[in-house]
């Protein structure tokens, strides 16, 4: 899936002060700066990947009045491999726990293996269609460890 | 699934009952328009990335045997995967559908796995939850406000490719959202070129059993009738010969297993290795 970049200038785009969130535009100049430092990039490379200018980066870092849209905000965040929401700040929704729908064979797959409680809810929150349900506590480690898999390989190549 | 009371998932039940009984997919065009709001998407194409990117929903394509999933990692982080073979369109519909899955209760740091099966919305489809993010991914790629003005079933198929154009969707995603939209009587099909489940046995004893066009699903609006699933057209069909041709072809005849006429446009869809058709019918206006 592509990234298809409205080009500046041609339109006006929503600013961010104009979304109905709680985001505190002050901030993302310093947080801007935090995660363009933490990517280990300079403002030239960012320029270069995200299309645009250093100068506007830099003033996007510097300028607590600076007004970016969500679309620029969108191309940094993707640059810097994070979201719009963390350079904005939004605020993230909180996990909730519901023990009562923990199947039992997952039960017994969680006594058996000493699962922690995050790998519970993780386990227990995976929605299935009709009949593909996990019946049986190898099902349950074999989707345990896959999602182990995954994410070794995420820090491997990360 | 057209009453609240049909809804039995518990999910979609608590989805319910937080919204004082109102109906899930009512929910869902309300959180579907709440997305485009904040993402201040006002024209098709959505951008359906920044709507997940501003959702804080980090989205990441890999060679993966499923088409999309979303679960939270170790630090809450809510990561989207895609399937990197799929087509644009595809992927653009599997990223508005795992945005939906967070609409549900308690999705925030849930995993989620959505299984590979037809894109759109098929009315065959038993899991409420997962017809209701295809619902929603329908509602986010083609608004409401958007779409129902500009854009018709009653023109056949001339506006679903129309459609599917500007909101860079698959054909059958377009045909399933104006049917979804319809005020007048309008049915969509989908066909596919293949066996019956009825046929296995004797492919198994090696014996040659010839395929044919037979219906996949069938989305019906303003309308009663019933097509038998798997149903196969007559080989001089309006169907068949869509199967054939580039074009799309036009003629007033009845639906696979029916006797009643209509208005019928039908028009060839590959869809990976399948052979598909997909066909819009339309009731014959009365004389009277």
């Amino acid at each position: 899936m592509g990234n298809r970049w409205v080009p500046l200038g041609v339109q006006p785009l929503p600013a961010l002060n104009s979304i109905g969130m709680a985001a505190d535009a002050t901030r993302i100049g310093p947080r801007l700066r935090a995660e363009r430092t933490r990517a280990g990039l300079s403002h030239a490379r960012l320029a270069q990947l995200t299309g645009l200018s250093k100068t506007y980066l830099v003033r996007l870092e510097t300028d607590p009045a600076s007004n970016p849209s969500l679309e620029v905000l969108h191309r940094i965040a993707d640059a810097l491999d994070i979201t719009v929401a963390d350079l904005i700040g939004a605020p993230q929704t909180q996990f909730e726990p519901d023990d009562a729908t923990i199947p039992p064979s997952l039960r017994a797959f969680a006594d058996q293996a000493k699962l922690s409680q995050r790998e519970i809810r993780t386990l227990a929150s995976i929605r299935w269609r009709k009949g593909e349900e996990p019946q049986t506590e190898e099902r349950w480690r074999f989707i345990l460890d896959s999602l182990r898999a995954s994410r070794q390989l995420d820090e491997h190549n990360g | 699934m057209s009453t609240t009371a049909e809804w039995t998932n518990p999910l979609v039940e608590r989805l319910v009952r937080r919204h004082r009984g109102k109906d899930p997919r009512g929910i869902i065009e309300d959180f579907a328009a709440q997305c485009l709001d904040e993402a201040k998407q006002t024209s098709l194409p959505i951008n359906v990335d920044l709507i997940a990117s501003l959702r804080g929903i980090r989205r990441r394509v890999a060679d993966h045997p499923f088409a999309g999933r979303i679960y939270a990692d170790d630090n809450g982080q809510l990561i989207m995967d895609l399937r990197a073979d799929d087509p644009e369109v595809r992927q653009r519909f599997t990223c508005a559908h795992e945005v939906t899955h967070t609409a549900f209760p308690g999705f925030v740091r849930e995993t989620r796995y959505r299984v590979d099966t037809a894109v759109g919305v098929n009315q065959n489809l038993r899991d409420e939850e997962e017809y209701l993010c295809d619902y929603g991914a329908a509602a986010l790629l083609m608004p409401k406000h958007l779409v129902a003005d500009e854009y018709s079933i009653a023109t056949g198929l001339r506006d679903v490719e129309r459609l599917a154009r500007d909101a860079d969707v698959s054909l059958e995603a377009a045909a399933n959202r104006l049917i979804t939209l319809a005020d007048e009587p309008a049915v969509l099909l989908v066909f596919r070129w293949g066996h019956k489940p009825a046929d296995r046995p004797s492919l198994r004893r090696g014996e040659e059993v010839p395929e044919r066009l037979r219906v996949r699903y069938c989305v019906a609006r303003n309308l009663r009738l019933f097509l038998p699933k798997y149903k196969s057209a007559d080989d001089d069909s309006v169907f068949v010969r869509a199967l054939e041709s580039p074009r799309v072809q036009r003629s007033v005849e009845p639906l696979p297993g029916g006797s009643t006429p209509f208005q019928v446009e039908a028009k060839q869809y590959p869809w990976w290795d399948e052979r598909r058709v997909i066909a819009v019918a339309t009731p014959i206006p009365s004389s009277n």
